[in-house]
């Protein structure tokens, strides 16, 4: 039975990632003054999966030189990881379709393996290209890995467990945890920039630098793969976002319609956490790799060290 | 026999061979590759012994920040050019 459930989720997991590049790609064309996809669907709300068919028609190239049991591997693997993390997010209720102990860590953990096979596939290709963007993948997430865990530590530390059901039912019963470590989420906020390669942290994949990086000599289907991945890595820090520090799926509730209300408060807030993300990626220019590593360990670092020691103290008082 | 001990073997044997690909593999990507997989697998093992806190711990050290380091090293000498073969 689990298996059926699992199989719907994941479909609806790619046709709900499908939908936040939508509202991306929207989001980013009307901040600079242009309608943005326009033509397939209502307001082009399919050109996402239109996008996605399109690329798994086209012909694939491997260059000659390039570790081609790996290069075929990456993908698939990638997808199978980043579906297996979505499956601990609480959506319908106040736990996932998986629930165990301690899964908050194993959804970082997902989240970082992720980026190991990113930065494999750069360094199986023979491109020099690859191999750049590859070394920056390593050093931008030795810098942005370190505030996303503190900032995740200070939700754990309020709700007082690394469970992802027992923090979303503290916060159905209390409060949202944002209202107490504000740094922490912005601190996540930029976190998840730059875990999506989006514009200031778009230093891997940068197309006017090193075009394309990681992904330079990688073609049709893998390319359609490995943006869906990049699609549902979105929703997966969304959705994080949301179950740590907005209640998860908690709102008013009409009694007896508990499933559908829960969906539904989860999906607005969602989309406005993807709608704010995006506006981010709008409005400023790419860092340069050592601006952007000051930018983790000299700005944002403090503030989520400083939002975890506050809650310290707040908790050591007996305050939370 | 139960399932759980019939899982133990069969991860116990997976362990063994990725093991045996970090120290056999000529290609130093794939070396950290297996290693990263050889991690995973003790986490496995961890979760069916019921020891889920170290399960995790397993799986986000070893697993996530020890190959990252690797590969940089790696990726930081241009692809590992002069080490394959």
């Amino acid at each position: 039975m689990i298996t059926v459930y699992v199989i719907i989720a994941s479909i609806l997991f790619l046709l709900l990632s499908m939908l936040l590049e939508w509202v991306d790609r929207k989001v980013y064309a009307h901040v600079q003054h242009r309608v943005g996809p326009f033509v397939t669907g209502y307001h082009g709300i399919l050109q996402p999966l239109a996008d996605f068919l399109k690329l798994m028609n086209k012909e694939e190239v491997i260059v000659e030189g390039s570790d081609e049991f790996l290069l075929h591997a990456m993908p698939i693997l990638s997808l199978s990881l980043v579906l297996f993390a979505l499956l601990f997010i609480p959506i319908t209720s106040i736990e996932g379709i998986l629930s165990l102990r301690g899964d908050l860590i194993i959804i970082l953990a997902v989240s970082v393996i992720i980026h190991v096979l990113y930065i494999v596939t750069g360094l199986s290709q023979p491109s020099f290209f690859a191999s750049v963007g590859a070394a920056r993948w390593g050093q931008l997430l030795v810098s942005f890995e370190v505030p996303l865990l503190l900032s995740v530590a200070s939700a754990a530390l309020v709700a007082n467990s690394i469970t992802l059901s027992d923090i979303v039912s503290f916060q159905i019963s209390n409060f949202p945890i944002g209202f107490f470590a504000p740094l922490s989420l912005l601190a996540t906020l930029f976190s998840s920039l730059a875990k999506l390669e989006k514009t200031p942290f778009s230093i891997p994949d940068a197309e006017t630098e090193i075009a394309g990086g990681w992904l330079v000599e990688i073609s049709g289907r893998r390319l359609a793969i490995f943006r869906i991945v990049t699609d549902a890595k979105y929703l997966l820090l969304s959705s994080l976002v949301v179950t740590l520090f907005l209640g998860g799926p908690s709102g008013p509730v009409l009694p007896g319609l508990e499933p559908i209300m829960y969906t539904l408060w989860f999906l607005i807030k969602l989309i406005i956490v993807a709608m704010i993300l995006s506006y981010i990626r709008g409005i400023v220019a790419r860092y340069r790799i050592d601006q952007a590593i000051r930018l983790f360990w000299f700005r944002i670092t403090p503030l989520a060290a400083l939002n975890l020691v506050v809650l310290i103290v707040l908790s050591t008082i007996g305050v939370i | 026999m139960t399932w759980e001990e019939i899982a133990q073997i069969i991860i116990s044997i997976f362990i063994i061979l990725s093991a045996l690909a970090v120290a056999e593999t000529k290609k130093v990507v794939r070396m950290a590759l297996a290693f990263c997989v050889m991690s995973i697998l003790i986490a496995a093992m961890f979760l069916i012994l019921s020891a889920p806190y170290a399960a995790t711990f397993q799986l986000a050290i070893y697993a996530g920040f020890i190959p990252i380091i690797i590969l940089v090293a790696i990726a930081l000498m241009r692809g590992g050019e002069g080490i394959e073969d």
